[in-house]
Formats: structure tokens, sequence, C-alpha cells
């Protein structure tokens, strides 16, 4: 036969052939054939090809077998096949039918091929990419949520990647400006930001925090601040940075708005300084001069009046003083040291015990060593101020006992100042912090008012809270925290 | 013994002032300002001892009128003792700074005035 010469080419290829005649009777078959059915190549000669082909295959054969002709002499045909070992491969048919120039079919001739291993990695790959468009959808809306413009550039200074907002503030779509040079958008206005950008890709150290004037693309100028961050490409190495910017046009337009509050609060505090202390100056000294002057001519109802008059006057004086003491407590800020606390407290002990004496009372003081951060004339405000207050507000039907303590924790002190008088009832409770928000049932008893909104300043002012206990049985209890320092600093 | 100028745009300040300088030297000539566009050529024509100058006026100031008092070469080494209302430091700091010879501060008491007449005269006149 003159196609004998070529079985050993087909016997040793990697594919399945086989050639049967019209009525299906197979003529050849190759090796790489038979040891698909564990057989050998003579086997199948003269069988029937339906009777090799797995049963709930043959109707589909049939019908691809049907379709051939002259013009249209092959198809293709996908088949699996479970093998004796239990492995089920997938097989990638070609039939060619032969004609001879009458147009007589004389032959079919099959080749087979084994996808299954590239069927697998289709599917990885398609998996693959399924995770990486969800990858990418995700970056996508993680960018398009952030509040602020972010963005990442290569040296060379083309955008690679930006959000919504950042493309908005440019007058654009993220299309039209990712893969774009910001000199081809911007023109030489870029400059400025990518020197400033070169700068942090080249040292590698970022930029954080930086605070610009910003004009975005509406034309209205505002203030944003912004950390560039270096970094290098995963797999080449390459340099990119990222770009994180805030809008803070709003922050900035309050701290303004703040720093003119503060200055109309300093001109408002030189006011009542000056041109409210002169007048009670005056009517101090002529309500002086008058009882000193024309004693012999006043009986002493009048003279009662005049020191009702010059009462009046020392208690809006101490008003105005406490008023101002409020409204100088460093404003801008206070310098922190480290303060002995126990020292202040037993200075503010000793300044207060002939007074207790009197009264029967008693102080507690704290046995810890306390040291804090902050600054011991204002604390001194601050404690003085709570022992006054507790023993202004004493009940005068007990002894009073003030007990001062401290507990330690985050890195805090927490101080208690705890009394036994007559207490503060919940509806004043939550006014007693401010200005001038003295508890209603014991305005009675002399106090501007200022002090614990001045001690709630200060507290602040040291970076700590001040609060009232509620709900308590008996007296008051006030607690601050403070920021711990080490003992020796 | 000279006069001894005041400016203060107070009546009531200068009242009081000049009551208890009186107390202090019956016989002593005041001349009264009650504000200081005027005092260089009021210094110039009276030549007073020395100007007691209120620092919180309105208009020009207590500071301003020391410095055009200072700028004068005829009057730039006259005697002057500032006088506020409060003890604020910074207006302590900003006499000394514009030349004053003295801060004083005006008192809360009737009874402090004799004091402050004492420490002008000892100023002024050298006694106490």
């Amino acid at each position: 036969m003159p196609h004998r010469k070529y079985h050993s080419i087909l016997d040793t290829h990697p594919d399945l052939i086989c050639r049967y005649s019209p009525d299906f009777i197979l003529s050849f078959v190759n090796r790489k054939f038979a040891q698909l059915f564990d057989s050998t190549a003579e086997s199948f000669i003269g069988r029937n090809l339906f009777d090799v082909v797995q049963e709930t295959q043959r109707e589909k054969l049939q019908a691809k077998l049907a379709r051939l002709s002259p013009d249209a002499p092959s198809v293709t045909i996908a088949s699996d096949r479970k093998l004796s070992n239990g492995e089920n491969i997938q097989l990638h048919w070609t039939i060619i039918a032969l004609y001879n120039k009458a147009g007589k079919l004389e032959e079919y001739q099959s080749l087979g091929r084994d996808v299954t291993k590239e069927n697998e990695l289709n599917f990885a790959l398609k998996e693959r990419n399924q995770a990486l468009e969800t990858m990418q959808a995700e970056m996508r809306i993680v960018l398009d949520s952030m509040p602020c413009k972010v963005w990442y550039k290569d040296d060379k200074n083309t955008i690679l990647k930006l959000n919504e907002v950042a493309a908005k503030s440019m007058g654009m779509d993220i299309d039209s400006v990712e893969g774009q040079n910001t000199y081809d958008l911007f023109g030489d206005s870029a400059k400025a930001y990518h020197d400033d950008d070169l700068r942090v890709i080249n040292s590698g150290v970022p930029l954080i925090g930086h605070v610009e004037r910003y004009t975005p693309n509406d034309g209205i100028a505002g203030w944003t601040q912004t950390d560039k961050i270096p970094f290098n490409h995963p797999v080449t190495g390459e340099k990119r940075i990222l770009v994180v910017s805030t809008d803070i046009t709003e922050l900035k337009e309050q701290e303004a708005l703040l720093k003119s509050i503060n200055k109309n609060l300093d001109d408002f505090a030189a006011l009542t300084s000056h041109d409210l202390q002169a007048p009670l100056r005056h009517i101090s000294i002529f309500a002086e001069l008058l009882n000193v002057e024309y004693t012999d001519k006043l009986d002493d109802e009048a003279k009662s009046y005049i020191k009702q008059i010059r009462d009046g006057v020392e208690s809006m004086r101490a008003l105005i003083k406490s008023f101002l003491k409020f409204m100088r407590a460093s404003p801008h800020g206070i310098e922190l040291d480290r303060v002995d606390l126990t020292s202040v407290l037993e200075h503010i002990a000793k300044r207060h015990k002939l007074e207790l004496m009197t009264y029967g009372g008693t102080i507690k003081l704290p046995k810890e060593k306390i040291f804090i951060r902050g600054d011991s004339t204002l604390l001194n405000q601050v404690i003085g101020n709570l022992v006054e207050n507790s023993i202004k507000y004493r009940d005068h039907d007990r002894p009073l006992e003030i007990a001062i303590s401290a507990t330690k924790k985050a890195g805090q002190w927490h101080i208690s100042i705890a009394d036994n008088g007559v207490g503060i009832d919940n509806s004043s409770a939550a006014h007693v912090f401010d200005l001038f928000g003295r508890a209603k049932p014991h305005s009675d008893r002399e106090g501007s008012g200022v002090g614990l909104a001045l001690c709630k300043r200060i507290i602040t002012l040291h970076g700590g809270d001040i609060t009232l206990t509620r709900d308590r049985v008996k007296g008051a209890e006030f607690v601050f925290s403070l920021n711990a320092a080490k003992p020796q600093e | 013994m000279g006069p001894i100028l005041i400016i203060d745009d107070s009546d009531t300040d200068r009242f009081l002032i000049k009551k208890a300088l009186l107390s202090e030297q019956t016989a002593l000539e005041l001349i009264e300002l009650e504000e200081g566009f005027e005092a260089v050529k009021i210094i110039k024509e009276r030549k007073p001892m020395a100007t007691l100058l209120d620092i919180r006026m309105p208009g020009v100031d207590g500071f301003d009128v020391l410095r055009m008092i200072r700028r004068d070469p005829e009057t730039s080494n006259h005697l002057v003792l500032m006088l506020s209302g409060s003890e604020e430091p910074s207006d302590m700091t900003l006499a000394r700074e514009a030349g004053a010879n003295g801060f004083l501060t005006k008192p809360a008491t009737f009874g402090e005035y004799g004091g402050l007449a004492k420490a002008i005269s000892k100023k002024v006149f050298g006694a106490s």
C-alpha cells in the first residue's frame, strides 16, 4: 500500500488517528488510538467505528458525519472518554471526508487531540481573569468611595490610576486622565507639583500633611492637605508615588473664624479689664470719700447703705477678675512640664487647714506619688477651686469631709475630689461647667460662677477631662484626668 | 516749684489725683489736659516738672503722647509717669519700652491715693 510508508510517522504521532470506510469499517488506527482503548492497533481493523464509539456519543457523531459534503469536507466534534484507570479525558476530533473526483465518498480520516490539560488551563485562566476583574472592580470601588483625591503616578509624571474625586477636581473623567502625563493635561502649571513629587520619589521620604492653596477646575480656590508617599512597583521595581489629597477649605475657614473669635474675645477681655473697672473704681472711691469726709453728717443707716454700695462693687470686681482669669487661661495652648501633683495637693491642704479646722472639717490626700504633665500654677487653680467649692457648699449639719484620691490607668491619672456637702442635683449638674452656670439652689452662696468653667478650660488645655459624678447619695464628686509623667524625667 | 501736668480723659480720675496731690503738697500748681494732642506744646510753654500721663485715652493714647514727647529734642528728657487703670503686665512693659520714667496704677480705694501722691512727690521732687 502506498500509505504504508507513512504508517510509522502516524503511529508515533501524539494525536489519535484513524481511517474508516464510508460504511465506517476501520482500516487503520495508530498506536495512540489503540492505547486509549488498552488494545492493539490490529484488533480494531475491520471493526465498525460505531462499535468503538461510546453509546452516548453515537448520535452526535452520526449527525456530524451527515453534514459532510464535498463542499464542506471536515467537521470538528468534542467528546470525552473515561479511561480504564478511571481518569476522564477530553478529546477534540477533526473528521475529514475524502471524496474522489466524481464527488463520491471514498474514506473518512479522524484526528483526535487530547485537550484535557488545555481545557483545564483555559478554565484556570478564565477563573484567574475573573478574579483579576473582581479585584480591579473592588479597587475601583474603594478608590471612588474615598472622599479625598487619590492618584498614583510613575516617575515620568504619568498618572497611572486615580479616583473619581480626583478626576472631577480636574474637570475630566477617569478614562481621559489615566495614562496621561500631567504636563499634557495641565501644561507648565504641572511643574510645581512634579518638582515636589520628584523630591519625594528620589529621596524615598514621604511628604505628609503638606498644606497648600489649590484652585480646582471650578475656579474656586481652597486649601488642600496632601500626603505624598513613594513606593516601588512590586514586580518591576519601578518608582511610583501615591498622592492622597484632602480638601480642608472648610477646616481652614473654621480656623480663621476661630482666630477672629479669639481675637474678639481678647479685645473683649481688654475692654472688660479697663472700661468696666474704671467706673467701679470711681463708685467705690466716692462711696469711701462720702463715708470719710461726711461721716459726721451721716447716720448709721446711711453708712450701712454706703457699705452695701462698696460690697456690691467688690463682688463685681471679683467677678470681672474671675472672668478675666477665665478668658486668659492660655487660649493658645500651654507649656507642660513634669509636675509633682502630690506636692500641689499638700500645699492646697495646708492653705485651707485653718479654715477647715474652724468648721471641724478634714481633708484626706492620696497616698500615691503622683507625677503628671502640666502647668502647676493652673492646676493649683483647679484643685484650689474644687476644694474651695467643697468648703463653700458644705452641709452645716455634719462635719465636712473632703477625700482626694487618685488612680492610674492607661497612662493617665484620674484624680477624684469628693465631699459630703450639700451636693449638686441632677438638673443643675448639666450646667455646672458652663460660664456663670452656678447650681441654682445655692446661688445665695458667694461665688462668681466662673470657677468650674475655668477648671474645665484648664483641664481641657491639659488634654484631660473633668466630670461631675452623677447620682451621688450625698455630697459632690469631681473627677479629672491628666496625662501621667514618668517619676524621673 | 514748677507745676505738674495731668493728662487724663477722665474728669473723675483727674479730680482724684488732684485731690490726693493737693493734700500732699498744698501749694502745688496743676495743669489739666483732657487729651494729649497739645502735650508737647504745653510742656514747652509751661515747663512742668513732670507729666502724669494716662495710658487708655480715646484717639491718641498715652503711648502715642509719650512718643511725641520723646521725639521732640526740647521735651525728650521730660519726666513722664504713666498711669493705668489696671495692672496689665503688658502695659507696664510697653510703658517702659516707650521711655516712661515710671508706671503707676490708679488705686481702687481713696486710702491708697495717699500712697500714690507720696510716690509721685518722691519721683518729682525727690522728697518722701
